[in-house]
């Protein structure tokens, strides 16, 4: 049997009235870009579903402001990143990445990449992930933000310009400078590998 | 390019391949938290419809008492012109005796 296709318009316009049955058929559709947002930026202390079920209130309480003028979708995404953005800047304590706290899968990839100059295989893509993750730990939520965006969402500097309302220079320098510390903490993992 | 930016790179390109975790199905638990909290944050906001009928009506009561006390004070101006003024007061009398002829 076929699923109908949600008439995201009529939708909203019955969420604006307060009908909870309509909510949740829009839960239910926006659900997995809404979780795989809220993965990119998780922060290290909060539960996935916490996350996920305050992006959901923060969208059906201001659905009053969604204008049509952008894909729903596209608003969503917005609430979404920004709600975690928030929820990274509560998180003050970032620490130090060190090399003991790599699993050995880890510490292997990164003596890969002292040794050999060619593209790491994908099978190590999750290990790699978790180095980046662990790196990205370090940096503070608009840094991290933008570099998930840019390199592993492989969003472009406009896409990012309008999900984080930033400007396009603002953009750029927040990547180049996020990319520096990058290297920072990359540098300091590679010399404690091969001291 | 540097060494190190070479390095970030082919890291940053291998962790941008990682598959997607599986999505686990939308939990009752997560949508009914969500639906309450969704309805904490409306039962606790003000009916705005009501606010504004409010203000409207508290904006014309302003308006009429504003009204109200221009008319009075316009009026006991005028009351005290014709008690104070004596021209005033006998002017109806004169033109009385000048059209009747009656005097008292």
């Amino acid at each position: 049997m076929e699923v109908p296709e949600l008439d995201v318009e009529a939708c909203v316009a019955r969420v604006r009235g307060g009908d909870e049955d309509a909510a949740r058929c829009l839960m239910e559709h926006l659900y997995p870009l809404v979780t795989k947002i809220v993965r990119a930026h998780l922060p290290r202390r909060t539960a996935e579903e916490d996350l996920v079920q305050a992006v959901f209130a923060k969208v059906f309480t201001r659905l009053d402001q969604f204008r049509g003028e952008v894909p729903l979708t596209h608003w969503v995404s917005r609430v979404a990143v920004n709600t975690c953005f928030n929820e990274l800047n509560r998180e003050r304590v970032r620490p130090e990445l060190r090399h003991a706290d790599l699993s050995e899968a880890e510490s292997e990839i990164i003596q890969n990449l002292a040794a050999d100059t060619s593209d790491l295989p994908a099978e190590q893509a999750l290990e790699a992930r978790e180095i980046v993750e662990k790196l990205l730990a370090d940096l503070s939520p608009a840094d991290r933000l933008v570099i998930t965006l840019l390199h592993l969402d492989g969003k472009s500097v406009e896409d990012i310009r309008q999900i984080t309302g930033w400007s396009t220079p603002l953009v750029k320098v927040r990547a180049f400078r996020a990319r520096q510390k990058m290297k920072q903490r990359l540098k300091a993992l590679l010399r404690e590998n091969h001291p | 390019m540097s060494e190190l930016d070479q390095h970030l790179d082919r890291l940053l390109r291998a962790a941008a391949q990682a598959p997607a975790r599986d999505l686990p199905p939308l939990s009752y638990a997560t949508q009914t938290r969500a639906m309450a909290a969704w309805r904490g944050v409306r039962s606790a906001a003000p009916d705005f419809s009501l606010l504004r009928a409010w203000q409207t009506g508290l904006a014309t009561a302003f308006g009429a008492a504003i009204v109200a006390v221009g008319i009075s004070f316009a009026a006991a101006q005028d009351i005290d012109a014709d008690v104070n003024d004596p021209y005033v007061v006998a002017d109806p009398g004169v033109a009385l005796a000048m059209t009747t002829g009656w005097l008292p």
